[in-house]
């Protein structure tokens, strides 16, 4: 009897909720981006575009991030981008300048445009081609984040380009020198994060005088080098930086130079208090360009020199699984959390093998999560 | 004298029994029951789910049963969480209509079982993956109700969002 009512029961709040029907918005916001992250932007975009009431629901998730056009940005006025960046501006927050168009660089202050037309961003990307000397003559309270990188087979803006549009194909890398100085960057003073791709680091200028006022806490390398004087930790002159990625993605020689040697054995000089978390990668490398992570380089991201550090990543340098167990009492003295090793070498092993040496890392380091990756 | 028991309520007022095992995969039931019986359970323990109607609690408690041994990734583990595979287990139990589907992650949202919630929000975003607009209404079954001057609208807007 009592079984029968409680089906009833069920019976009815079936139907009932049937009724009244729940569908995908009806997962709270946070959920229904969590299901999003799973996605390609075009997925949601797509869905995006399905009926009104799920594109202003979705609307804030895929304006977020936003690319466009020098020429778009330059003549906004004229264009509907103008409508667009006044319909979305409360959610518009990154920017992404896609085409590069050095004369552009020069020649127009797009910062001003952006603060204008898109008060909330924070985190801009440009794809800038040449030196970054003309970031000398702008500046912008907005930006947070700055991401300089180079794309040449995107379409490019060149005063050609404009009248006669055609995507012109090049080749990605780089081949004159592209210079970039701290001292570009004084205008932005609330510069927190810089990502550089495929720059020459340089301090041509006496910055020393004139303290750059930028407050990193976040910065990404990628295929960069430099030359002395410069070093690293020019880049953290007030101690704020927390983050450091720095990635090479082939064979390129600077990693076996005396100015990068010098970085690995003082990284950021003396002043690297701030910095918790370290990455160092070598992607693509070819076996016999690997360096191999001996005990002494691993002492050189000791607390004595990086007492903050709480995690660690070297990627494509060269480890044997049984130096693994060599490692673990220098690693004990660290203060790390996480500890990321990936080496080519590990596929040799199995994955038990692996498995055992995390385990007895873990024994003797407890706080630390260990992770082996080939 | 038998092992005290969970008593787990739904919000149609069904009892559902489980191993303190079993409830624990439910973090905001595995705190619930350390904070109120610092002890242990003496007895059996009544924990109402005001927002989980019976058929969806009991599918719940079907996985949290099926999994009360598994070892999951840290809830911080946000890497390992997001690229693991949908366990094929999950993948069938979750074989069922839309709406059960968001009334489990929401009951997993609730009750705090993150494994849960990201085997069903796996599943979702399998649904949206690679498909048209068109394809998508038939998926979620949504009326168009734009103008085709709108789609057009909306088209050039699209060209704007940032597709990587």
């Amino acid at each position: 009897m009592g079984v029968k009512r409680s089906l009833g029961e069920v019976d009815q709040a079936e139907t009932k909720k049937s009724k009244r029907g729940i569908d995908l918005l009806d997962l709270p916001t946070e959920i229904l981006y969590f299901c999003f992250s799973f996605v390609e932007p075009t997925d949601v975009i797509n869905l995006s575009g399905t009926c009104s009431r799920y594109r202003t629901e979705i609307s804030p998730y895929i304006f977020k991030r936003i690319n466009l056009t020098w020429m778009e940005l330059i003549d906004i006025e004229k264009t509907e981008l103008e409508k667009f960046a006044h319909k979305y501006q409360q959610m518009i927050n990154q920017v992404r300048i896609a085409d590069s168009y050095s004369n552009g660089e020069w020649q127009h202050d797009i910062f001003e445009k952006i603060e204008k037309y898109m008060p909330n961003t924070k985190s801009l990307l440009i794809n800038s081609g040449e030196s970054s000397y003309w970031l000398k003559y702008r500046s912008s309270p907005l930006i947070k984040c700055l991401s300089l990188y180079y794309e040449s087979d995107h379409l490019e803006s060149t005063d050609i380009f404009l009248k006669n549009p055609r995507k012109i194909k090049h080749s990605k890398k780089k081949s004159s020198l592209r210079m970039f100085d701290l001292e570009h960057l004084k205008g932005f003073g609330n510069l927190t994060s810089l990502y550089l791709d495929q720059y020459h680091l340089s301090s041509m200028s006496d910055t020393n005088d004139e303290l750059v006022q930028v407050n990193l806490q976040d910065l990404k390398l990628v295929n960069c080098t430099w030359e002395y004087p410069f070093d690293l930790s020019q880049f953290n002159r007030h101690n704020k930086l927390k983050k450091l990625i720095i990635c090479y993605t082939d064979n390129n020689a600077f990693i076996l130079s005396e100015r990068f040697r010098r970085f690995l054995d003082h990284p950021l000089e003396n002043g690297g208090s701030s910095l918790e978390s370290l990455s160092i990668t070598f992607a693509h490398y070819d076996s016999s360009w690997n360096s191999p992570l001996y005990l002494r380089q691993l002492e050189k991201f000791s607390p004595k020199s990086l007492p903050s550090l709480h995690i660690l990543e070297l990627n494509g340098w060269s480890i044997e699984l049984k130096d693994i167990y060599q490692y673990t009492n220098l690693l004990m003295k660290f203060n790390l959390h996480y500890l990321l090793f990936s080496s080519a070498q590990f596929s040799k092993s199995s994955t038990e093998a692996l498995e055992e040496a995390v385990k007895r890392v873990r024994d003797k380091i407890p706080w630390m999560k260990l992770k082996l990756s080939s | 004298m038998p092992e005290p028991k969970v008593i787990i309520i739904s919000s149609d007022d069904e009892k559902f029994p489980v191993d303190v095992k079993v409830a624990e995969k439910s973090i905001l039931m595995k705190k619930m029951i350390e904070d109120l019986n610092p002890d242990g359970l003496e007895e059996d323990f009544e924990i109402p789910t005001p927002n989980v109607r019976s058929t969806v609690l009991a599918k719940v408690i079907e996985w949290c049963t099926h999994h009360r041994n598994t070892v999951f990734p840290d809830d911080d583990d946000e890497d390992a969480r997001k690229s693991a595979p949908v366990d094929e287990w999950d993948k069938n139990f979750l074989k069922v209509d839309q709406e059960m589907l968001y009334e489990i992650i929401l009951a997993a949202n609730y009750l705090n079982i993150r494994p849960l919630m990201d085997s069903g929000c796996k599943i979702v975003a399998e649904m949206i993956r690679g498909k048209s607009p068109e394809e998508l209404r038939r998926t979620f079954n949504i009326v168009n109700d734009f103008s085709p001057e709108e789609e057009a609208a909306i088209r050039r807007e699209n060209e704007w969002a940032e597709d990587r």
